[in-house]
């Protein structure tokens, strides 16, 4: 169990559940009960054989399904980012290796500051002030010097040119022959 | 205010509409009703949450998930040890069988030579041998002889079959 913990938990966690849930706590969460199911389910496992990371993968991206619906039937705000992660994680190995987890997150970093690089100035500031610093919403407008109504519209649009530029960029990075599926 | 924002200021009714609900959903976890613009702005909102810290687990959650995991973990024991012990007492009892079979065979084998050993006629008793006698003589007298000859004769055969009785009755 220590072992499967030590070699899996960290890819599941950093390139299936919190780009799935976009939740630290939630990814946690399910990342625990995807290693009980692991162990419910090790032995039918063990007599079918095939590749175990793919095998945890497809586990833990059915809970995350489970979480993101009970989340819809809520009405929670809570969304992921897996649809925007994938190409830079399907660009690397199917399968995690040592040192694994310090390059999806470098890689993802990397990728984020060279967004913010080709930003609008004014779109990158509401960006980093909002979500890299984490700042209130009432704080971010009053260090831009605008209207809280107007810092809106400007994080609005500031995403959603984040968003296009980040796509340009990762479609450009990954040719789809390059491409290896995360998950099973 | 100085007045950097111009642009934002002007505009549509629908692009403020979405930017307060992305605004309430980024604060208050509600759910944003509205475009697909929205929701993409969302996602984006999501990994740049997530790209300011290291993705990883947090020191400590291995104890979490082995807590969590605890009773699968048991139930995976128990099951393995059953499964262990079931092997055992089938071989054991495999192997208790083959030896029985291998046991009754050779008995089988064996059976015909102590049914060959019982097969063999008692000792004729003396009266049966002078009845014997008595009939191959002749005479008058011969009917009344066979007669007692037929009498010994069924006691002969009685004490013979009920010796080969005694023998099949045997434990072997």
């Amino acid at each position: 169990m220590s072992r499967l913990y030590r070699a899996f938990a960290q890819p599941l966690y950093a390139r299936v559940l919190l780009p799935k849930l976009g939740d630290r706590e939630a990814a946690e969460d399910v990342l625990a009960e995807t290693f009980r199911i692991m162990l419910e389910k090790l032995d039918k496992y063990e007599d079918r054989g095939g590749s175990i990371w793919s095998w945890l993968a497809t586990i833990a991206a059915n809970k995350a399904r489970d979480v993101e619906r009970e989340r819809a039937r809520r009405g929670q705000a809570l969304r992921g980012f897996a649809q925007l992660s994938a190409p830079l994680f399907e660009a690397a190995a199917a399968a995690p290796g040592p040192g694994g987890d310090r390059a999806d997150a470098a890689r993802l970093q990397a990728a984020v500051a060279r967004v913010m690089d080709e930003l609008n100035p004014r779109y990158r500031r509401a960006l980093t002030l909002r979500f890299l610093e984490d700042r209130p919403r009432a704080e971010c407008a009053e260090l831009l010097e605008v209207k809280l109504a107007t810092f809106d519209v400007l994080l609005l649009r500031s995403l959603r040119s984040f968003r296009e530029r980040w796509q340009a960029l990762t479609s450009a990075q990954t040719p789809a022959s390059d491409r290896i599926p995360v998950t099973a | 205010m100085k007045s950097h924002d111009e642009d934002e200021e002007n505009a549509s009714a629908e692009e403020l509409r979405e930017a307060a609900a992305l605004a309430a959903a980024l604060e208050d976890d509600a759910a944003a009703t509205g475009s697909a613009g929205l929701a993409d702005a969302l996602d984006a909102a999501a990994l740049l949450r997530n790209a300011r810290a290291p993705l990883a687990v947090p020191a400590g959650h291995e104890a979490i998930v082995t807590a969590h995991a605890a009773p699968a973990l048991d139930a995976r024991r128990v099951r393995r040890s059953r499964r262990a012990r079931t092997w055992i007492a089938t071989s054991l009892a495999a192997t208790a069988a083959a030896g029985w079979l291998l046991f009754a065979t050779t008995l089988n084998h064996r059976a015909p030579s102590r049914m060959a050993a019982a097969a063999p006629l008692p000792p004729a008793p003396a009266d049966l041998l002078a009845a014997q006698a008595e009939a191959a003589r002749g005479g008058s007298q011969t009917r009344a002889a066979l007669a007692a000859l037929d009498l010994k004769m069924r006691d002969y055969r009685r004490q013979y079959q009920q010796s080969l009785r005694h023998g099949e009755g045997r434990e072997p």
